[in-house]
This record gives structure tokens, sequence and C-alpha cells, in this order.
């Protein structure tokens, strides 16, 4: 779909040292999330609003690393959905279901959305090129 | 106010005869500088991104090449036919050449 519209362009794949540091904070923040659940009293009704952290801080990096407002859109509405759930009470794995159902919906429409803006301002050349 | 002028600054400034005039005009400094911060791209990409017309896009991919400074690679990717461009180590090596001429110059005057 791409290819025709805007060409094709292979970027510079990340070095070894980087995919190393960044699976090491993966690691650790997943380590960091567990600590806490286990620290936090009633912990499993916390759930939601953990998710809406560990989520909506991944959204704000990409959104730094790509520069695109719509991923602080999503950063922004994973934290607030995941504070709205927890302080309403709707913790445990029926919070942790609404949550990634909500999430899933707006990354879909966010996508969707993009894709028909590419497709809009982006239509294939008449000629095929050399 | 000094009227002397510095001699690092005078020969730094004489050293822009010598600078690569290849890379040095407008469109292919565009084009080498894009195909330096990516592996590869294809003609159709490199078209949009300088704005340049397909006719003038191709003499100057023509000239990189002639000099050694891009590899160019006729291919496909399904049925589309691509027109692959990508910088030699050669174009690499006088990108950055290139590059460290003018950061003197300029933070020198």
């Amino acid at each position: 779909m791409t290819y025709p519209r805007t060409g094709y362009v292979s970027f510079r794949q990340p070095k070894k040292s980087r995919r190393a540091i960044t699976m090491i904070v993966a690691l650790i923040v997943s380590a960091a999330v567990v600590w806490i659940l286990m620290l936090l009293p009633g912990s499993l009704d916390w759930i939601p609003l953990i998710e809406g952290a560990a989520v909506g801080t991944f959204l704000f990096y990409q959104a730094q690393s790509f520069n695109l407002t719509r991923f602080y859109i999503l950063a922004t509405l994973a934290a607030a959905i995941g504070v709205s759930l927890s302080v309403a009470g709707i913790g445990n794995l029926v919070g942790m279901g609404i949550f990634f159902i909500i999430m899933s919906i707006a990354i879909l429409f966010s996508g969707g959305l993009t894709l028909h803006n590419y497709i809009d301002q982006a239509p294939p050349p008449v000629e095929s090129h050399t | 106010m000094t009227n002397q002028i510095d001699d690092d600054f005078v020969e730094i400034t004489r050293n822009l005869g010598e600078i690569d005039r290849l890379i040095h005009e407008p469109s292919r400094l565009m084009i080498v500088a894009m195909l330096s911060s990516v592996e590869s791209a294809d003609f159709l990409y490199l078209k949009r991104e300088t704005g340049l017309t397909r006719g003038n896009l191709s003499s100057h991919l023509s000239k990189l090449e002639e000099a050694g400074y891009i590899e160019v690679e006729k291919t496909y990717r399904g049925k589309i036919p691509l027109t692959i461009c990508s910088l030699t180590e050669k174009g690499c090596q006088a990108f950055q050449e290139y590059r460290k001429q003018i950061k003197q110059f300029v933070e020198k005057t």
C-alpha cells in the first residue's frame, strides 16, 4: 500500500547495545510493576491504575521517539482510564479487561484515522517510477 | 575592533575552495544527507522528500553513482519495481568530511 504512494525506505536498525538497554529497561519495569503489586494493600484493585501508568509511560516514550501527537493523546488516555477505573473501584480482572478493551478500540481508531489520512494525502502516482 | 584577520580563519576560508563540489550542490546535498540517515531508500521516496523532478533526480543520482558515492539497485518487492539507492562507504566518508569542513567554517566565522 505504501510503496507506490510514498516510496520505500529502509531505516537503520538500532545497535545491539541499544537493544540490550531496551531489554534491560523492560525487565526492570516489569519487575517494578510486580513488586508494587505485591506491596500495595488490596493490590488487585489497583491493577487498572498500574496498567494505565505502564501503558501510558510506554506510549509517552513512543510519542517522544517519533514526535507524534496521537501517541501523546493515547498516553494521556491510558493514564486517565487507569486512574478512573481504580478510583471507581473497578479493579481486578474486570478492570483490567475494561482497560484493555477501551485502549484497543482507541488504538485501532487512531491507527485507522491515520491510515485514512495517509491514503487521502498520498495518492499513488499515475506513471510507474524507474 | 581588530583589523587583523585570524590566520586560522584565512586557512579555513581558503579550504572551502577544496570542498567536495559533488556533494555541495544543494540537490545532491539533500540526496546524500537523506541517504546518510537511512539504510536505503527508493527513487520515489527520494523524489517526494527532496521535491526534485524525475529528470533532475535521475541526473543527480547518476553523477553520485559515477563518483562511487551511492549504489543503485533495480529490484522488485513483490510485483512492484523499485530502484533502491544507498550510500557507499566512500560516499559516507565523503559526506562526513564535507560536514567537518562546513562545521569548521561555520564555527570560525
